[in-house]
């Protein structure tokens, strides 16, 4: 093994360490909120200053240590990295074992020409390392080296990943973006996320309540249209924001497609790429919610294996083309070669799979009217509210179960479902890790079973199968799975 | 294609006996100082209630949940994929092709050293814990199912690429 050269990361990277570190507070706001209300009630009017002093100076001396101790060094088939103020990690991430490998240009970096690389590991006892403040052009050619591990080909490529040039490109224009953005609306995200700290503080209530008495008089006189105009208003505004957002995020976008690889890269401020390689898909799922139906849209995300460290931030790392035209779905379907659809039968489900909803739906509904029947005064508008909430939800299962519709195409898996909505899930079957054969004391008495089908990227259950059948059909995809040679990740 | 199933050791049911036997007292264990400290409470009034329940808990555990987990439980190697059957009233019988598996290990937990049985657990990718872990075995039978296992792994053919990915390079 060749001498291992450390290396630091330049001083500006201890901003990355900071965001990263105010970040973390961020989300995990809610568990302070218990100390939050511990300084509030307290007299002592020193103490949040103390505290929050406390905090940021804790984070700076935190983040210039982080950043002191922060060592990585690059052999040929490995990085190493050794970090940790007081617990030392030493971590080696070999580069054929490295799922992604992502250039995050934060805007903070991007001026200095410099970014953040980010990279997944595979295997169960997955990591996520980032490596702050390279120069571009190193991170870039590390990157190269990360993914070209099996396949040497593109290694003498030279600046972007895939060359712009002979790729296939897909852009999306201004009103694409306002359209994802009009999709993946995240207004009622943001208004939960805006009303749960506010709601754990009754004494900011208290206070805020006498400011807006002092300055808003006029709400006083019972104009309740203006309370109305003005949360209507608030609404308004943060849709349009939350538009702005999508926009700013995907400024740019621009999916190339070459040899296999597979890349998207947008952004106004900091700039994403995202990527990933043909053979390492494990699902691809084409979405529409009611809004993407109307617009006429789609929404397209590619599932690989994720390491189960990525936790929360899973979404974020995953590659995801917000809005996507009919043509670009086609467009998409004949690149990641999915088989045409419009060829295979769709299997409905047992209707049997309606019962067990049906039993539990009226059961709820049973206790719910006894209930009501001792506190309601009118019994008839109880039992009728009752029967027309329990005949909306049953009209839903139903719904849900004619929607809910499968096929088995050339060896893929295809799910589709959603009332409303509509999803459309594949996944390459001969890719899934395992297959069960659930009966549960219900389904035995009926004789019937469930097949389920466990894939890296999530799994699949087909309902109500006779036993036999069950058992047929998980010997069948064993065997799929067994017999073949390809490589799936 | 039919599948020889193996049973588990004998001492797995008294192990599943003993493991509910444990919950049981802990479960009791939580709930007497309550009692204790409630003595007052109209709402706990008839012990002997509880006492009744709780006994017809453990019986039912005992004699009909251990007995019949033992009886289901087996496992299979075939050529292709490794098979574990499961569970007293939700069943669930789960293959694993060999060539999905990550990695295998032998386990000994307390209960399990004290019965002499040992248990396998099979990893694959993309989910946390352990995809199948056999329980009831011989400490013996758990050692060879799992070098049988590394062994198939070793000699795994590499994967060959996509038919497209090979035009392409």
């Amino acid at each position: 093994m060749t001498e291992l050269v450390w290396q630091r990361t330049p001083l500006v990277t201890v901003v990355f360490f900071l965001l990263k570190a105010f970040k973390q507070l961020v989300t995990n706001f809610s568990n302070f909120i218990p100390l939050l209300t511990v300084i509030l009630v307290s007299e002592q009017k020193w103490l949040p200053y103390a505290l929050a002093g406390g905090y940021i100076v804790f984070t700076i001396i935190n983040a210039i240590l982080t950043h002191r101790f922060f060592l990585f060094a690059v052999t040929d088939d490995a990085v190493h990295i050794r970090m940790g103020v007081f617990s030392k990690k030493n971590l080696t991430l070999k580069y054929d074992r490295i799922q992604q490998a992502e250039l995050h240009e934060t805007w903070y970096f991007r001026p200095l020409g410099r970014t953040v690389l980010r990279v997944d590991s595979a295997g169960s006892a997955g990591k996520e390392v980032e490596i702050p403040g390279l120069k571009v052009a190193y991170a870039l050619e590390l990157r190269q080296q990360m993914l070209a591990q099996t396949l040497r080909t593109e290694t003498s490529e030279q600046g972007e990943q895939v060359d712009l040039a002979d790729s296939e490109q897909q852009t999306f224009s201004v009103g694409e973006l306002i359209r994802a953005g009009i999709i993946d609306n995240r207004v009622f995200l943001l208004l939960a996320l805006l009303l749960y700290p506010l709601s754990q503080l009754d004494d900011f209530y208290d206070q805020a309540g006498d400011w807006l008495v002092a300055n808003f008089s006029f709400l006083q006189e019972g104009n309740w249209w203006i309370y109305g105009g003005i949360v209507t208003g608030f609404i308004a505004l943060l849709f349009i924001a939350a538009i702005f957002l999508s926009v700013v995020q995907y400024h740019n976008l621009t999916v190339s497609v070459r040899d296999n690889r597979f890349q998207a890269r947008g952004g106004l401020l900091s700039i994403r790429t995202l990527s990933f390689r043909y053979h390492k898909l494990q699902k691809v799922r084409f979405h529409q919610n009611l809004r993407a139906r109307l617009l006429e849209r789609s929404t397209l995300r590619v599932g690989q294996l994720q390491p189960m460290a990525a936790g929360q931030g899973q979404a974020k790392t995953q590659f995801t083309i917000p809005v996507l035209r009919p043509e670009q779905v086609q467009q998409w379907r004949d690149w990641l070669r999915l088989p045409d659809s419009n060829q295979a039968t769709f299997h409905r489900f047992s209707q049997l799979s309606l019962i067990s909803p049906a039993l539990w739906l009226a059961i709820l509904f049973a206790v719910a009217a006894v209930i009501f029947y001792f506190q309601a005064d009118s019994f008839v508008l109880a039992l009728t509210v009752i029967t027309a909430v329990w005949l909306l939800l049953q009209a839903y299962a139903i719904a849900r179960w004619h929607y809910k519709t499968y096929a088995e195409i050339d060896g893929w898996l295809v799910v589709r479902r959603g009332v409303f909505g509509r999803r459309e899930t594949w996944y390459p079957l001969y890719k899934a890790q395992h297959i069960d054969v659930a009966e549960s004391p219900w389904l035995r008495l009926l004789g019937f079973a469930d097949v389920k089908v466990h894939t890296a990227a999530g799994s699949e259950t087909l309902e109500y199968y006779p036993l036999n059948q069950a058992l047929e059909l998980q010997a069948r995809y064993v065997h799929a799975v067994a017999s073949d040679r390809r490589r799936w990740m | 294609m039919t599948i020889a199933w193996r049973h588990v050791e004998p001492a797995y049911q008294k192990q599943l006996q003993l493991l509910s036997l444990i919950d049981m007292v802990l479960i009791s264990a939580i709930f007497l100082p309550i009692y204790y400290f409630n003595r007052t409470a109209s709402w706990f009034d008839s012990l002997w209630i509880v006492g009744i329940i709780w006994t017809l808990v453990t019986l039912f555990f005992t004699f009909f949940w251990a007995p019949r987990r033992y009886r289901f439980t087996g496992y299979a190697e075939t050529s292709e994929a490794l098979h574990l059957r499961r569970g007293a009233l939700w069943r669930n019988s789960r293959a694993v092709p060999l060539n999905r598996i990550q990695h295998a290990e032998v386990r000994q937990g307390l209960t399990d050293r004290f019965f002499g049985l040992g248990r396998v657990a099979v990893f694959t990718a993309g989910s946390g814990g352990a995809d199948l872990s056999i329980p009831g075995l011989a400490l013996a039978e758990a050692e060879r199912i799992k070098a049988e296992l590394m062994q198939t792994i070793a000699h795994e053919p590499e994967p060959i690429a996509d038919v497209d990915e090979a035009q392409n390079d």
